[in-house]
């Protein structure tokens, strides 16, 4: 009886599905570094506690590549991605599925990515070709994509023709523009702006992409806790999301997959640059 | 008192070992305090040696790669930048510095900082993007010194990156101040170059409260309280932990645990001054070592905290241990030795006392006798019983004074028992008589023994007992047996396996057994039938094996077989140690009480099985029914009955039912009780049956039929039984139909009969009172045409068109009727025929102004106009046919005239 009764909840709840009393796996990219993620996600993850009354863990992985690997093993039930790396998920792993968008720091849904350049080199797009393009990670919305996407739109010419490093987050882009390691380099455009003061200018912007979104793995969560935790999260008033960390408390609203439709179209004409590249 | 030299003795021993474990434990504390601070100066020495090692490091590596031409350059321009300029050469900065920045932070040197002289940040290489924020000078002394009084700053400090072990110089070139240049030491280089120099110890830093309230808002969870106190923060272990490979051992957070919970720690950190303490903890000792540290302001900031595995603390433990042991040991040997003298000499005291007391308190009256009789001793009882003082009979001839031969033909003395057991030594046992000082004479039970010390004869104990009680006692139980014996109730005695010891004459006429041949057998083995369960003696066992009484109605079979019903009540009797002994069973004939019992119950089932069908009668009646007392009030109602009020059954019950919903009647007049149908049958005893209305509790009225019927018990009026049914249908059908018979169907007023009904009324009523009224003949004009062109259905819109608007312009007293297909009167009671003729005319010329376009929407509205003839019915005396004539002719006339147009008959 007992057994049966074991294979009912099985078949109800789905075999991936934790156990109330195991702890969800968050991944986050490491924007700026590992520090900022502990200390930018940790109240979230507390509030994301308080609503499921289950503890949630960070599981570190250093790419894109290994989060995305990870997600559709099962090992991630909670991300937190920027476009690029949902639609490339989505695309290979059906059971992704946004829940949540984190508004910018001006309110807004969306967010740009930026090429930028160090004022004193007085570069300008169209002698970026053949010099080397500071880059943060192949799947990174704001790598390869879009600096390919501006490049070819303002300055006629793609990635292909230029030198690219692979630096890993956006602090290092910046931080290697204004130190002379590269000629340019492809970043958010907020964190282009904390150095701005440094010198660091906007070349070429793209349009507002969806911001970055609490992504859920559908085959580890079921319905009943995806739409617990967005009430929740959603619930939240902005005397608490305030406190959250800087790219988090700005505000919340429900994400969909068509939501990225635009991303989908921008990474169909792009041809973005694999990690291997030089 | 007796218990005061044990306790004393107790207490002076805790004393004494309370006292020598102070003194093993204040020296234990002595030797680790002096160990704390050994390590406490050890910790000091370490730490001014890292931190001027660093220094040193810190200074050359400014002099020979930081503070080049190059970069005072750009410092200068720096200065005299504008704030678009100042963006373009702080990146200028940051590059020239970047390879120089990345050693530097190789080594742990990762906080470079350039200042302006009025203490602004320009550049923070370990967070670049932190720029802009006002002058520091207010939260960081060392930029305030390094840039007002232009030396050197050096020391531990708060901020708001990070707080840390800050080396601040001012930048000087040509007598210019270009701002500071400030390198900041992370705890992690302390902590590493503290494990160089005191290997084997754990080393964190707790930051006070006030430096890490500097922290930016967005650093701040780069730190999380300290277990060991509130005032203290330490670094998040969670970032920690990723960034360096160090972080506060399991002993660490051990020794917090132990030391949050320490008075004199928790003190001595609030103070803020350097300190050292010991713990012991898992069989180990270690030593916690706090070395305060200020900052530039000579303020309190923080404690490097070392933690140091200390063997010697537990040597200096078990040193102390052991010889308090052997103290202890010591101290507890002449303990035992003292004890057991005290518990030996109390032990006597106290048999001594024991024998005092039972002689004391003993029932029994005991002397003492020496050889020539005299009494050495004699106890309390003795006295009581005699009626002598103790001091009466010591030294004197006890048998002289109580032993009395009165009943025993008086004999001497010499021949006395006692005194012959005195002289020989020989015991007796016996029966005496005694007489106390009062005189009198009791009979004694006696005990006498002779005393024997060293192996003569000393005397003799005499031990007596007052048998009078005994004696009257036995009497007492002779006359109770001859009680029971003529008991009429049967009583049987058992012991506790049931065998008979004792029956009483009734047990044998109620059974048939006379008592020789029941004694020895059980009751079970006599009398039982094997009718009852066998649960019942369960549980008649259960409950008397527990002690109480059990009482119960049994079946039993009598010697002859004849079967007969019996109530027997069970006790049963303990012994003076509360054991039970015996049952005593009391048993009572109750066959013929049974039987009645039986009749009653036969007879009591008719009668709920008939109240059970009358139930289901009433409650299955589709009619309402319901049933009062005397007083009128409710004592039954069938569901129907309260499904047509509304009302629940307790609303109902013990009401009374006029009140409830008879109170008024349908029309809302009030309803008298005494006019009340029911009550008048509950006054008369006469059964009734009439039309009348409830009310509901909503409110509602509704019509029923009545049937009241009344209970008659012993020729008095007791209630009424009231059976109703709802006629409201029946009379809104009655209704409906009366309304038919006297209606024109089509226009909704009086039909020709009704009209004719009102019209006689009225004209009795205009003969009665002499008033003036007066009769309209109206007939439409040329109204076969309008059927003819427009079809019936117009003819019949037009029809009601004139009704509608003739309506609208009557009185209420006016009665309006159809008389024929086009023909109509309206009977204007209290109107003469002028009056009648100027409101005919006014009717007349608004008919002929209105036009009918009810019934053809799509096409022009249908003009008619009516002819109206007048007569008066003003002497009183003519009958309806007459005034019907009279107006007729005048219609007539207007017909005749041309239509549309009045004419009154004055006639």
């Amino acid at each position: 009886m007992i057994a049966v009764f074991r294979l009912f909840l099985l078949i109800l709840i789905g075999p991936g599905v934790p156990h109330a009393a195991e702890s969800l796996r968050f991944a986050s990219m490491e924007l700026e570094s590992r520090e900022v993620v502990i200390r930018e996600f940790s109240p979230l993850l507390k509030w994301m506690e308080k609503g499921l009354g289950r503890p949630i863990h960070i599981a570190y992985h250093e790419n894109y590549d290994d989060i995305l690997d990870a997600f559709a093993k099962r090992q991630i039930d909670l991300a937190y991605l920027g476009p690029l790396p949902y639609v490339l998920l989505r695309d290979r792993y059906p059971a992704a599925e946004p829940m949540i968008r984190f508004n910018e720091a001006d309110g807004g849904a969306g967010y740009r990515c930026v090429l930028a350049a160090f004022r004193g080199d007085a570069i300008r797009l169209a002698g970026l070709r053949n010099r080397t393009i500071g880059l943060t990670q192949p799947l990174s919305t704001c790598g390869p994509l879009s600096v390919d996407a501006l490049l070819r739109k303002q300055a006629g010419f793609g990635l292909e023709q230029t030198r690219q490093r692979l630096l890993g987050n956006h602090q290092n882009v910046a931080q290697a523009i204004v130190g002379g390691e590269v000629a340019a380099g492809g970043l958010k455009e907020s964190i282009a702006k904390k150095y701005a003061g440094l010198g660091l200018e906007v070349l070429a912007s793209t349009a507002s992409l969806p911001g970055f979104a609490l992504i859920v793995n559908r085959a580890t969560l079921n319905d009943a806790q995806v739409a617990s935790l967005r009430r929740h999260l959603l619930a939240a008033p902005p005397s608490v999301y305030r406190l959250w960390g800087a790219p988090l408390r700005h505000g919340m609203q429900s994400a969909a997959d068509a939501d990225y439709d635009g991303v989908r179209a921008l990474a169909d004409k792009s041809r973005p640059v694999g990690a291997g590249s030089p | 008192m007796r218990f005061r030299a044990p306790l004393l003795f107790a207490l002076v021993a805790l004393l004494a070992a309370a006292g020598i474990g102070y003194y093993f434990h204040a020296n234990f504390r002595s030797q680790a305090r002096h160990v704390a601070r050994q390590n406490l100066v050890a910790l000091d020495v370490a730490y001014r040696a890292s931190v001027s090692m660093y220094r040193l490091d810190v200074e050359t590596r400014l002099k020979n790669q930081i503070l080049r031409e190059e970069i005072l350059d750009l410092l200068e321009r720096a200065n005299a930048a504008d704030a678009n300029q100042l963006p373009l050469i702080r990146g200028l900065l940051y590059r020239a510095l970047r390879t120089e920045y990345r050693d530097m932070a190789q080594a742990g040197l990762w906080q470079l900082h350039f200042h302006f002289p009025d203490g602004r940040s320009l550049l923070r290489f370990h967070s670049p993007g932190h720029w802009g924020d006002a002058s520091l000078f207010d939260i960081r002394p060392s930029i305030r010194i390094a840039n007002t009084e232009l030396r050197p700053a050096n020391g531990f400090e708060g901020g708001r990156v990070l707080p840390g072990f800050r080396n601040v110089y001012p930048i000087l070139r040509a007598g210019g101040h270009l701002g500071s240049v400030e390198v900041s030491l992370p705890f992690e280089l302390i902590h590493q170059s503290l494990l160089d120099l005191l290997p084997r110890g754990d080393y964190t830093l707790l930051l006070h409260r006030d430096t890490v309230d500097l922290v930016f808002e967005d650093q701040r969870d780069k730190f999380s309280p300290a277990e060991v106190h509130p005032d203290y923060f330490k670094e998040n272990p969670e970032i920690s932990h990723v960034n360096r490979a160090f972080a506060l051992s399991e002993t660490g957070h051990l020794l917090n645990a132990v030391l949050r919970q320490q008075a004199a720690t928790q003190r001595d950190l609030a103070t803020g001054d350097s300190f050292a303490t010991h713990v012991l903890s898992g069989g180990r000792g270690y030593i916690a070592s706090f070395h305060a540290i200020q900052d530039l302001q000579g303020k309190h900031a923080a404690y490097v905290v070392g933690y140091n595995e200390a063997p010697v603390l537990i040597g200096i433990r078990d040193t102390m241990l052991r010889e308090a042991a052997i103290v202890f040991i010591l101290l507890g040997a002449l303990a035992l030795s003292g004890w057991t003298l005290i518990r030996h000499r109390q032990r006597l005291a106290d048999e001594k006392n024991r024998l005092q007391t039972i002689t004391e308190t003993m029932s029994d009256g005991l002397y003492v006798i020496d050889t020539h009789g005299a009494t050495v001793f004699v106890n309390h009882a003795a006295c009581e019983l005699t009626g002598y003082a103790k001091e009466d009979l010591l030294g004197r001839i006890a048998h002289d004074l109580f032993h009395n031969h009165a009943h025993n033909e008086d004999q001497p003395a010499t021949q006395c028992p006692i005194i012959r057991a005195a002289q020989t030594g020989d015991d007796f046992h016996g029966e005496e008589w005694f007489i106390s000082q009062s005189g009198r004479s009791f009979p004694v039970e006696v005990s006498c023994r002779a005393l024997v010390e060293h192996g003569s004869i000393v005397g003799t104990v005499i031990l007596f007992r007052d048998i009078s009680a005994a004696r009257a006692t036995l009497e007492r139980l002779r006359l109770q047996g001859a009680a029971l014996d003529a008991a009429a109730n049967a009583i049987v005695i058992t012991d506790v396996e049931a065998n008979i010891e004792w029956t009483n004459p009734a047990f044998s006429e109620l059974s048939g057994y006379p008592a020789h041949e029941a004694l020895g057998s059980k009751p079970k083995e006599l009398v039982r039938s094997g009718l009852q369960p066998i649960e019942l003696y369960q549980n008649m066992w259960q409950t008397i094996l527990s002690g109480k009484s059990w009482q119960g109605e049994l079946i039993n079979r009598k010697k002859n077989g004849e079967l007969y019903d019996e109530a027997m009540t069970i006790t049963p009797v303990r012994d003076i140690q509360g054991q039970i002994r015996h049952f005593i069973a009391i048993k009572q004939d109750i066959t013929q009480r049974k039987r009645e019992e039986a009749a009653a119950a036969r007879a009591q089932a008719e009668i709920e099985r008939l109240a059970a069908r009358n139930q289901l009668l009433l409650n299955s009646a589709g009619d309402g029914i319901y049933g009062t007392d005397a007083n009128g009030l409710c004592t039954f109602i069938n569901p129907a009955a309260l499904s047509l009020l509304g009302y629940a059954r307790e609303e109902v019950i013990g009401g009374d039912s006029h009140a409830l919903f008879h109170h008024h009647h349908a029309d809302g007049r009030l309803y008298p009780h005494a006019e009340c149908p029911i009550h008048l049958t509950q006054s008369d005893g006469q059964y009734r049956n009439v039309e009348d209305a409830f009310i509901r509790k909503n409110g509602e009225p509704f019509d029923v039929n009545l049937s009241v019927t009344p209970i008659i018990e012993a020729e008095r009026n007791a209630g009424v039984v009231v059976v109703f049914q709802d006629i409201t249908s029946r009379k809104r059908m009655q209704a409906e139909l009366q309304r038919l018979a006297t209606t024109d169907t089509l226009t909704g007023i009086a039909n020709r009969r009704q009209f004719m009904r009102q019209l006689d009324l009225e004209l009795e009523r205009v003969r009665r009172y002499g008033k003036p009224a007066a009769l309209l003949m109206l007939d439409l004009d040329h109204f076969k045409q309008v059927n003819d062109q427009y079809g019936h259905a117009a003819g019949d819109a037009v029809l009601r068109h004139f009704v509608d608007l003739t309506q609208r312009r009557l009185r209420r007293v006016d009665i309006f009727g159809r008389i024929g297909g086009e023909e109509f009167c309206i009977l204007l009671p209290g109107t003469d025929i002028d009056g009648a003729r100027d409101f005919a005319e006014m009717l007349c010329r608004q008919v002929a102004v209105s036009a009918c376009d009810a019934a053809r929407a799509a096409s022009p509205a249908i003009h008619y106009t009516v002819s109206i003839g007048v007569a008066s019915c003003g002497d009183g005396q003519r009958d309806a046919d007459a005034i019907l004539a009279q107006a007729d002719h005048a219609l007539y006339q207007a017909k005749t005239d041309g239509r549309n147009r009045v004419v009154a008959n004055t006639a």
